[in-house]
């Protein structure tokens, strides 16, 4: 009689949102979850997607299962995976929870590791599966295949990796079907100092006139780190460097805006932090150009973007605060203005021992000739520990088109502490406007009534 | 005859990780001999960073073992750790380049920590950290060293 006992891990995690509209009663569903069980070398898990809204005619049920198997050198995936490639130049098919974009490759992935030399292959369709604000849109894409390779080499402070992926479009004509990138990274890392610099190189399609295209992108960052300071500075120049979205380069500025996604910008950024006492001081300035229209000089047909800002944060027994200010340009970012320019200040403050939390945020438009204040106030008040109520005010002195003439924005969420989870309750009203995340942006709609939102892991 | 038996059980999750400055740290050390905090977080997460300063000052006071997640992806690499450095974080940051950790936690939303006792059992699950978290958070730390004080007297 054999018998035989396995010690395995169950996990099973859910996160789930019920809107409704108040003003059409409209109705949106959406879960998404996880249920892993894992051996002590085996994995086998599954995400799964459910949603249900009047936008659909359908309700959408989905599943990306799979299956890991690990030992000390070695890692297959079977399923669906995420990867990453010389820093999402070459390849980025990762989750984005913020901007509730999530992106997958269905295929097979093997890596190799002997002593510092690591090698991964894989082969698979790229997924998607992203919310445009109203709905979930799938990318089921089972016309185009990936198939890339990749390497680094760890030495004791220095990192040299290579990575190469091909994208095979069976929907192409034969000459068109077959696109490539590549590229190769250096990594140096010593206590004070930090270099990395990335470059690829694209030959895709252009779609207008069914020719080749080649591309090129090239990302640096270096960074000086002392006891006193710490100073980075970041450059970047990307030409035709999109790869049907399946990248996203490095966005070189702190706010995630990259105006052209990759296709024609440069820009660069420093950033330099001062810890002192009980707090630090962080002050930045970052630039995005279009790369071949020179937007700032000629900005007809050119976009950009320029940020300034000084931010202090100071952590203490009864009250932790952060006030930053700064300044901020957008040219052509939106199409309802051609400049609009930023200048704002914000502070969060928490009055521990009131156990209370604030967050205040006071803009000055100037949105090619008008003139407007917008205000933001967010009040957290803990009741008990595990029970929380938020008040949210925003407040602009003018309606304007982007903001579908509204001006103000109130709205009241209750937040419930469970055992692994949490119960939130939203009612009132959200701004709608730009979300940029990751380089990529979208124009988020307004929502006005009720949001139940349950969180709970087992 | 077959038998199969499951015995489903919690276990400390993490055998090894390299941090953002590439050490290699090794759980199978460290979570025997104090409790482990994990936490996942992110650059736009201000909750998340809210708990790690939190956190960060706690440290002064409570011995336990902290390692942040950053969950921002490997492209923003070298904007995490200045982050960190600016923070003046003492607990070691590490990356998870393409979701992994994320996918084998089931970390569906941010911020999400975890911690662990002496014995490489899942104590509690945090979804935010409130000041009245920070409290409890304490209380349950102060048990866990009862707890390990007894065990080792044994």
């Amino acid at each position: 009689m054999w018998i035989l006992f396995l010690l395995i891990y169950i996990n099973f995690n859910t996160h789930g949102e019920y809107w409704l509209y108040s003003d059409s009663l409209s109705e949106h569903f959406e879960d998404f979850g996880s249920i892993s069980i894992r051996e002590k070398n085996i994995a086998l898990l599954t995400d799964y997607f459910i949603e249900d809204n009047i936008y659909n005619t359908q309700r959408k049920y989905l599943l990306f299962p799979s299956l890991i198997a690990t030992s000390r050198k070695m890692q297959l995936f079977l399923g669906y995976f995420h990867k990453t490639l010389l820093h999402g130049l070459i390849l980025n098919q990762t989750h984005d929870i913020e901007y509730k974009r999530f992106r997958y490759i269905k295929g097979i992935s093997a890596e190799a590791t002997y002593k510092q030399f690591h090698i991964n292959l894989f082969s698979g369709f790229p997924q998607d599966l992203q919310f445009d604000g109203i709905s979930y849109s799938t990318t089921q894409d089972t016309q185009s295949i990936v198939r890339g390779i990749s390497t680094s080499l760890d030495l004791a402070s220095i990192n040299i990796g290579t990575a190469y992926l091909r994208l095979n479009r069976y929907n192409m004509p034969a000459p068109y079907a077959f696109s490539e990138i590549g590229g190769l990274g250096l990594e140096v890392s010593k206590n004070t100092f930090s270099f990395l610099f990335d470059a690829a190189f694209k030959k895709g399609v252009d779609f207008i006139s069914y020719t080749r295209k080649k591309g090129n992108g090239l990302f640096l960052s270096m960074e000086f780190s002392r006891e006193q300071y710490d100073l980075l500075f970041q450059l970047a120049r990307y030409d035709s460097l999109s790869f049907y979205s399946i990248n996203l380069p490095p966005v070189p500025i702190k706010t995630e805006i990259l105006p052209s996604s990759g296709n024609s910008d440069k820009g660069g950024s420093f950033t330099l932090s001062l810890p002192h006492g009980d707090g630090s001081i962080e002050i930045g300035s970052g630039a995005i150009y279009s790369l071949k229209e020179r937007s700032y000089i000629h900005p007809k047909n050119g976009r950009a973007y320029q940020e300034v800002y000084i931010e202090t944060n100071r952590y203490h027994d009864a009250i932790n605060y952060s006030i930053k200010t700064g300044y901020e340009h957008r040219l052509r970012i939106e199409p309802e203005y051609t400049h609009l320019k930023d200048i704002y200040v914000q502070s969060d403050i928490d009055l521990l021992k009131l156990s209370l939390e604030c967050f205040l945020r006071l803009d000055r438009f100037t949105e090619d000739t008008s003139k407007y204040l917008k205000g933001v106030l967010n009040s957290t008040f803990y009741i008990t520990s595990n029970l929380n109520i938020q008040l949210l005010t925003e407040y602009a002195t003018s309606k304007i088109a982007r903001y579908d003439f509204e001006r103000f924005w109130p709205a009241v969420e209750l937040s419930f502490n469970i055992e692994g989870g949490n119960i939130s309750l939203f009612y009132g009203k959200q701004r709608g406007g730009l979300v940029c995340s990751g380089g990529m942006c979208r124009i988020m709609p307004k929502f006005n009534g009720l949001k139940l939102i349950v969180s709970k892991s087992i | 005859m077959h038998l199969l038996f499951f015995i489903v059980i919690s276990t400390f999750p993490l055998k090894t990780i390299t941090t953002i400055d590439h050490n290699i740290i090794d759980f199978d050390t460290i979570y025997t001999q104090k409790p482990v905090y994990i936490s996942f977080w992110a650059l736009w997460c201000s909750q998340c960073i809210k708990e790690l300063d939190k956190i960060n000052t706690l440290q002064d006071s409570m011995d336990f073992f902290v390692i942040a997640i950053n969950e921002d992806g490997k492209r923003k690499k070298a904007r995490v750790r200045n982050f960190a450095k600016g923070h003046k974080w003492r607990f070691s940051v590490s990356l998870d380049e393409s979701q992994k950790l994320m996918r084998e936690f089931g970390i569906l939303a941010l911020p999400s920590s975890f911690l662990y006792d002496t014995k490489g059992h899942l104590v509690k699950r945090f979804t935010g950290f409130s000041s009245k978290d920070e409290k409890n958070f304490i209380k349950l730390l102060d048990s866990l060293y009862v707890d390990t004080l007894s065990t080792n007297l044994h």
